[in-house]
């Protein structure tokens, strides 16, 4: 009898554990599924960067355009102007000289990486990248923790994604650095699905 | 055609480098003048600062970054960080009293000769030298001028104010030549300039300009 009860224990246990990965892995997939229905977002970013030197973050603030497949226009308006254009042709990164735009060829070649990561966060692909383990963390709100691979670590130690419950967007990003450093990226204002001309992200 | 056009170039550069050099005029001792104020270029104890820094050199073109440092004057000690104009750290690094330690760079960043080169700068802009001038008084342009001995062996750090209240910093070499000059804009927020260009001299010339976006003092 009393071996029954523990078989009974230990299934009861081992449920919790099977039950648990099984529930989480449909929330994650019904979740990438309904990010990857968002065809275009239109949103405002405010930019945290923590520094264990600095007694408060440093905060910028810019705006966010996404269109699938593969078209991002990421641009700090404050209190550094820079813009990244990402298109089918390739990712391109401008800096203001003189109230112009010009192309910062320095960092076109690596922000193409970025762009493409970003592009994968937005569009539910949150296993595309080898460099990083996935982790789906259910609540509220469900979350993505990034862990990279050994490449990174000495960098970034984490990501945590933090997804809309009901579309899958990313809301909020977080990059956990070495040394206590840290940024935050809050999306608010978002619109899903809007009409956007191609033109904003091929021009500055 | 083409052989023209190298010879005009290399006239060209002959006499953009002799108007350089010709715009700095040597170095000499100061005319001692009793009540020259020196300028005070530097906030009087330990704050943190963040400035936009564009840079331009030959080897890279134009670049914009952040920088973030703890000033503390006192102890002759800064711990700056530099990153993307997207808030990603490259570089970062304490110095103390002429020593660095690097705490973290992205390659080529983490090159020992990039990392001095670097902290030289910030300390030269952001690091009030330590001590008492060793000089004061007019310089050869009529200038108010105050002089420090450097850290580096047998340097010496020069300020000057400007016509304009700008204040002009100089740092010559062993050789007695301008190996680094800045400017620093008003207006000056208790003691910050708005605005900082600095000119390196040599080899590697290139200019920064330090925009500042914050400053406060550590409690």
């Amino acid at each position: 009898m009393n071996h029954i009860k523990t078989g009974v224990l230990w299934l009861a246990v081992l449920g919790i554990f099977f039950v648990g990965p099984v529930w989480a892995t449909d929330d994650f997939e019904a979740l990438s599924k309904s990010a990857q229905n968002i065809k275009s977002i239109s949103a405002d970013f405010i930019q945290e960067k923590h520094l264990k030197i600095l007694a408060k973050p440093i905060v910028s603030e810019g705006r966010f355009y996404f269109k699938a497949p593969y078209s991002i226009r990421w641009e700090y308006l404050s209190p550094v102007k820079t813009l990244t254009l990402m298109n089918k042709r390739g990712a391109m990164v401008y800096i203001l000289s003189e109230k112009k735009w010009v192309i910062d060829k320095t960092k076109s070649d690596t922000r193409g990486i970025v762009m493409d990561e970003i592009n994968n966060w937005f569009t539910g692909h949150f296993q595309e990248n080898p460099a990083f383990t996935p982790v789906y963390k259910p609540g509220v709100p469900p979350s993505v923790i990034l862990t990279p691979k050994e490449d990174m670590k000495n960098f970034i130690s984490r990501i945590v994604l933090k997804l809309s419950k009901t579309t899958g967007m990313v809301e909020q990003v977080e990059i956990m650095e070495g040394q206590g450093n840290r940024s935050k990226i809050t999306f608010k204002n978002e619109k899903l699905n809007v009409d956007l001309p191609d033109s904003l992200f091929e021009k500055p | 055609m083409n052989s023209f056009a190298c010879r005009l170039f290399n006239v060209a550069f002959l006499v953009l480098a002799l108007t350089a050099c010709a715009t700095i005029p040597p170095y000499k001792p100061l005319i001692p003048e009793s009540g020259v104020a020196c300028p005070g270029i530097f906030p009087p104890k330990a704050f943190r600062v963040v400035q936009q820094i564009d840079m331009k050199s030959a080897l890279i073109g134009k670049g914009v970054f952040i920088g973030a440092a703890k000033v503390e004057p006192q102890k002759n000690a800064l711990h700056a960080v530099l990153m993307s104009a997207e808030g990603m750290v490259l570089f970062e690094a304490e110095y103390e009293n002429g020593d660095i330690k690097i705490i973290s760079a992205f390659p080529p960043l983490n090159n020992p000769a990039f990392a001095k080169g670097l902290m030289a700068d910030v300390s030269f802009v952001l690091l009030k030298p330590a001590g008492g001038p060793v000089e004061h008084g007019v310089d050869g342009q009529g200038l108010s001028a105050c002089r420090w001995a450097a850290a580096e062996a047998d340097a010496v750090f020069e300020t000057a104010l400007m016509p304009d209240g700008a204040v002009r910093m100089r740092l010559y070499g062993r050789d007695r030549r301008v190996a680094k000059e800045s400017l620093a804009w008003p207006p000056f927020d208790r003691g910050m300039p708005a605005r900082i260009s600095l000119k390196a001299f040599g080899p590697s010339n290139y200019t920064i300009e330090l925009m500042l976006i914050e400053m406060e003092f550590v409690d």
